[in-house]
């Protein structure tokens, strides 16, 4: 069989294809406790959910660009993480949290957050007018 | 348990609701079957057959727009005893929004793609062309698996075909065992949970519908695709899908710009695109779509890479049903912030996507041997070639997002194997980056760059080139001239968008030689003839977008940072940057160059509006440069009780924009649950002041001035019946200015108490009355010593160290304590009381009243006279009164109240603002690319027809 020209894309498009994709999944970060996020010592994500019963801060009067609170992982740890960011709104509401970050002196700093709010416009409860 | 008979059901709609949708969906099976035995039959029935199609398809689209006219209906009659309407309407939902209402749901959306789909599909039915009947026949089978979404039709318990919108609430999951359905009149007790105020925006109205067009119009040229493998007509279906692709495109196209001008504009993303997997769902269909358009070109002009549109119109709408799946599935639940929510249709939509990506392949690989290419392989100097090679990298760069964007199904595909050979496999999961725009960015940014530079050399190219030899020198010459004009000015825009690495500055020359070259092209070969000029058009605002894009991106500009807030927690040399500012209500703060004030903050029916003032001063000196005003403002929910969310404001320039977004509120103003909280969490002490006095608490002063019986307060709206008082208070410290605060307290009905504080937020301090208070101010009656006086005016008496005189008489009596009605006789004595000295203290007033033949005595107080008084009775004949004085100085104490020291402020605002550069580049470019894609639709339909 002759060598066409579109042999020769193919063959570029795959090769760069191959690498791209490869460099992409390196910059995946992966799933973790806290107890894991320590040992990994890179950026991870971590699930968990609000402690409720652990302090929370946000004092924007000294720093409007910090907010902490405490957050429980998958195993029960709980940690105190720092998010540089104004406190987002309706957080006691959310049903999970995802935040990716790193350990610091037993600190999680977080560069994102992303919350889970069933919220509530979407719960299965029935508003009567009693109620009201 | 005995069934109940539900009262005030209306039942009818939702049973011939769940009718219209079974007809639907029967005569989009039949359609399906007719169109197809009128592609395949013998030429003599096929009329027959195509027919009875086009009659089984309009039953079906009349149909679905009864049954959505049927869902408006229930919306708009709220019948909350449909699901549907008490999830999305409420009493207080504006109309405007029930469009809004109705696509919010999984089952509207997919109501309105199918209404869309049956516009097209009934185009096509009318116009009845020779394509008519393969091609809606694969429409007819796109139409049955949207229908069954919507059919709530149950096999099992376990097993369902769908999610009606007709279904009741009372049957609906997790609903029929609330005690509320035992009772037979629920329905009188309920109402609807209305409409996601985040949603209650005009892009909600106008975004969806724009979009789910596209959707449906990205159909259209897959059912050719389908259609011309089927007819074994593999180049005649070339010419009728173009015009098909073009518009797809060109809709697809905007719907999703309006999506991120929704979230530029009403939301608080900062910005109008984030890589979010919603976002680049559809995304990828359009950017596949662009390439297969582009195919399509070339298999028509030179019957190469007929293939590659085959292929291409296939993936782009199996990537729409893909986007559908993400989206619709709930598998995006942890990684977007804006999918639907989960209806448990998972099995169903990827039945929906499996069906569709078998029927396509298998036509495509069963025919693929009969596509014939022309025997001579492109030049590398002809159009094709080079077009060919631009729609790869566009499929290119889809694969690359939809890879990034598939992580959760890859995530769920590995549990799916580790469930198979029985082990944990979740430590193989794998999520987004840490920083999302840059993983994308970085791959995205060479692909811009290629398309840049082909856009507009391929142009010059021509199909079939054999004349290349005597073209090639005037070909160089343009790229040349191109080049050197595209290079310095390259330069000159850096200047302005300052970019600083190699990737950007190679992007930015793509940018530019991509204009320059397209109006070179636009110049030398189409001589200003806009007529042919669609592909250019559509290339410059590639261009024009990508420096939009690189200079609101590059440019972006935190104006709201902060540079003398606390560092250090944060890693240095992290470029996180302090997003949010801290605003005093009143005190200017000076932030990169700008001097801002919180100016005020005012309450218009469910929003609270915040004005800041932004003052641009001149560089080294003490001038306004420049200066405007933004009102961000936050809603709140109709009880007024919880805000609800923040709507952020810009101010517009041609060159930039500047976007203010509320990022936090004082807990007072944010809900009333959270005021009471912060109330609560204050530590009040109590104090007590006699006027006049003052006292030190730790280091502060506090003094009270005086006693008034007619106090006002911002939140105090007086009524009749109300007894008022309040206390003037000075309040100073070594640091700040003495500032006077007037609490007051209100006994309304002789029966609730109302107690309104005030604030020094400059003092940290704040001061409330209480009942105490209230015993204080207006001493008990069983402490006082009445003395009866007789006497005519003029007359004067003595009190302990008082001395009255009885002043005068009012016929017309006004008090606090009472209220006039209908046959009153009222008198109210004047008396004068003074000091023995002769200095005055004041005046009381104390009512007779007869109302309904009885006597009333209305006695006045005066706190700051130190003399409570009653008028008991008047004697006409002799012209004397009778009065009781007691003198209440004795009974007077100090006036408790309840201070709290160390609150925190509630007179501030948290602002993040961001400045946009160029942004208008980004719409414009938009604009000029769906324009001119909606041009070449328009110049090829005529052309084909």
């Amino acid at each position: 069989m002759r060598i066409k020209k579109i042999h020769i894309v193919a063959l570029i498009m795959a090769v760069v294809g191959v690498v791209m994709l490869l460099s992409a999944s390196k910059d995946l970060s992966t799933y973790a406790t806290f107890g894991e996020a320590q040992k990994v010592g890179k950026a991870v994500k971590v699930v968990g959910v609000l402690a409720k019963d652990l302090p929370m801060v946000y004092n924007p009067e000294e720093d409007p660009n910090l907010f902490t609170f405490h957050m429980r992982d998958q195993d029960g740890v709980a940690k105190r993480v720092l998010l540089n960011e104004a406190k987002p709104q309706d957080f006691e509401l959310s049903e999970q949290i995802v935040v990716t970050g790193r350990l610091k002196g037993g600190d999680f700093v977080a560069s994102s957050i992303l919350l889970k709010c069933p919220s509530k416009y979407k719960d299965q409860e029935l508003a009567t007018r009693n109620d009201i | 348990m005995e069934a109940v008979q539900y009262l005030g059901e209306s039942l009818w709609p939702g049973k011939l609701g769940h009718i219209l949708l079974l007809l639907s969906f029967v005569s989009s099976i039949l359609a399906f079957v007719a169109f197809a035995k009128a592609t395949n039959g013998e030429v003599k029935q096929k009329l027959t057959w195509s027919g009875m199609g086009r009659a089984a398809f309009s039953v079906h689209v009349l149909t679905v727009i009864l049954a959505i006219g049927l869902i408006f209906y229930i919306m708009l009659a709220q019948l909350y005893e449909y699901e549907y309407a008490w999830a999305h309407v409420s009493e207080e939902l504006p109309l405007q929004y029930i469009f809004s209402a109705f696509w919010e749901g999984q089952q509207g959306s997919f109501l309105l793609w199918m209404f869309w789909h049956g516009i097209l599909g009934m185009i096509l039915v009318w116009r009845a062309d020779r394509w008519h009947a393969p091609v809606l026949s694969v429409l007819s089978a796109v139409q049955v698996f949207l229908l069954s979404m919507v059919l709530g039709i149950y096999f099992t318990a376990d097993f369902q075909l769908g999610v009606s919108p007709f279904g009741l609430l009372r049957d609906a999951e997790n609903m029929a065992d609330l005690p509320i359905f035992a009772q037979a009149n629920y329905l009188e007790q309920i109402e609807g949970k209305g409409l996601n105020p985040l949603l209650q925006n005009y892009w909600m109205v106008i975004h969806p519908p724009t979009l789910f067009l596209g959707f449906a119009a990205v159909t259209i040229p897959f059912c050719y695709a389908v259609a011309g493998l089927w007819k074994k007509e593999y180049k005649a279906w070339l010419p009728a899908v173009l015009p098909w692709g073009l518009f797809a495109a060109a809709i697809l196209g905007t719907g999703i710009v309006m999506g991120g001008a929704w979230a530029y504009e009403a939301l608080s993303f900062g910005g109008y695109w984030a890589w979010d997997p919603v976002e680049n769902a559809s995304l990828v269909p359009w950017l596949i779509l662009i390439g297969a358009v582009h195919m399509n070109l070339v298999a028509k002009a030179t019957g190469h890479s007929i293939k590659g549109t085959y292929i291409f119109y296939l993936l782009s709408f199996l990537f729409i049903l893909y986007s559908t799946f993400l989206t619709r599935s709930g598998i995006l639940g942890d990684s977007s912030v804006h999918a639907f929510t989960d209806m448990g249709l998972e099995w169903q939509l990827i039945a929906f996507m499996a069906t569709f990506l078998v029927a396509g392949l298998w036509q495509y690989v069963r025919h693929r041997k009969q596509i014939l290419s022309p025997p001579k392989e492109e030049e590398l100097t002809s159009r094709e070639f080079w077009l060919f090679i631009g729609s790869l990298i566009l499929l290119f760069s889809g694969g690359i997002i939809i890879f990034s964007t598939s992580l959760p199904v890859f995530n769920q595909l590995i549990d799916v194997w580790g469930g198979i050979v029985g082990k944990d496999l979740s430590d193989w999961h794998r999520a987004t980056p840490e920083d999302v725009m840059s993983h994308y960015n970085k791959f995205q940014i060479w692909i811009a760059l290629l398309i840049g530079l082909l856009s507009g050399t391929s142009l010059f190219l021509r199909y079939k080139e054999s004349r290349w030899a005597d073209r090639r020198n005037k070909i160089l010459r343009q790229l040349g001239i191109a080049l050197i004009i595209s290079l310095p000015l390259t330069y000159v825009v850096n200047m302005w968008i300052q970019a600083t690495s190699f990737p950007y500055h190679a992007l930015l020359f793509g940018a530019v030689f991509a204009i320059v070259i397209n109006f070179s092209y636009l110049a030398t070969v189409l001589r200003w003839k806009t007529r042919a000029a669609s592909s250019t058009i559509a290339h410059i605002g590639f261009g024009v977008m990508i420096l939009g894009i690189l200079a609101s991106g590059l440019k972006k500009n935190y104006i709201s940072s902060n540079p003398f807030a606390m560092q250090g927690l944060f890693e240095a040399g992290d470029d996180r940057v302090n997003k949010n500012v801290y605003l005093i209500k009143g005190k200017p703060m000076f932030m990169n160059d700008y001097l801002v004030t919180y100016l005020s903050d005012t309450l218009v029916g469910n929003n609270r509006s915040y004005r800041v003032e932004f003052a641009k001063m001149k560089e080294g000196a003490d001038e306004v440069e420049d200066q405007f005003e933004v009102e961000p403002y936050i809603t709140y929910n109709t009880e007024m009780t919880e805000m609800v969310n923040p709507n952020p404001d810009t101010k517009r320039y041609l060159h930039r924009d500047i976007f203010s977004h509320i990022t936090s509120v004082p807990l007072e103003v944010q809900s009333t649950e959270l005021a009471k909280q912060f109330e609560d969490s204050l530590k009040y002490q109590q104090i007590a002041l006699m006027p006049g006095q003052q006292m030190t608490l730790n280091g502060q002063q506090i003094g009270l001035a005086a006693i008034n019986m007619q106090p006002t307060h911002k939140e105090y709206a007086p009524e009749d019946n109300d007894l008022a008082f309040g206390l003037e208070l000075q309040v100073w410290d070594s640091v700040d200015a003495p500032v006077v605060l007037k609490p007051m307290l209100v006994v309304r009905d002789g029966y609730y108490i109302f107690s309104y504080h005030d604030q020094s937020n400059e003092h940290h301090l704040r001061i409330k009355l209480d009942q105490e208070s209230l015993d204080a101010v207006f001493p008990q009656e069983s402490l006082l010593e009445y003395q009866p006086f007789s006497g005519k005016q003029g007359d004067i008496f003595e009190v302990a160290d008082k001395v009255i005189r009885i002043a005068g008489f009012d016929r017309e009596p006004e008090s606090p304590s009472y209220v006039k009605q209908e046959g009153d006789i009222a008198v109210a004595a004047r008396l004068e009381v003074m000091t023995k000295s002769g200095q005055p203290l004041g005046v009381v007033k104390p009512i007779f009243l007869i109302r309904d033949n009885h006597t009333y005595l209305i006695k006045d107080y005066q706190p700051t006279v130190g003399l409570s008084a009653k008028f008991t009775a008047i004697h006409p004949d002799t012209e004397s009164f009778d009065l009781l004085l007691a003198d209440a100085t004795g009974a007077q104490r100090p006036i408790p109240m309840l201070v709290a020291q160390d609150v925190p402020r509630t007179d501030f605002l948290v602002l993040e603002t961001i400045e946009f550069p160029g942004i208008n580049l980004f719409w414009l470019g938009c604009v000029m690319m769906m324009g001119g894609l909606a041009m070449g639709m328009v110049q090829r339909a005529k052309h084909t027809s």
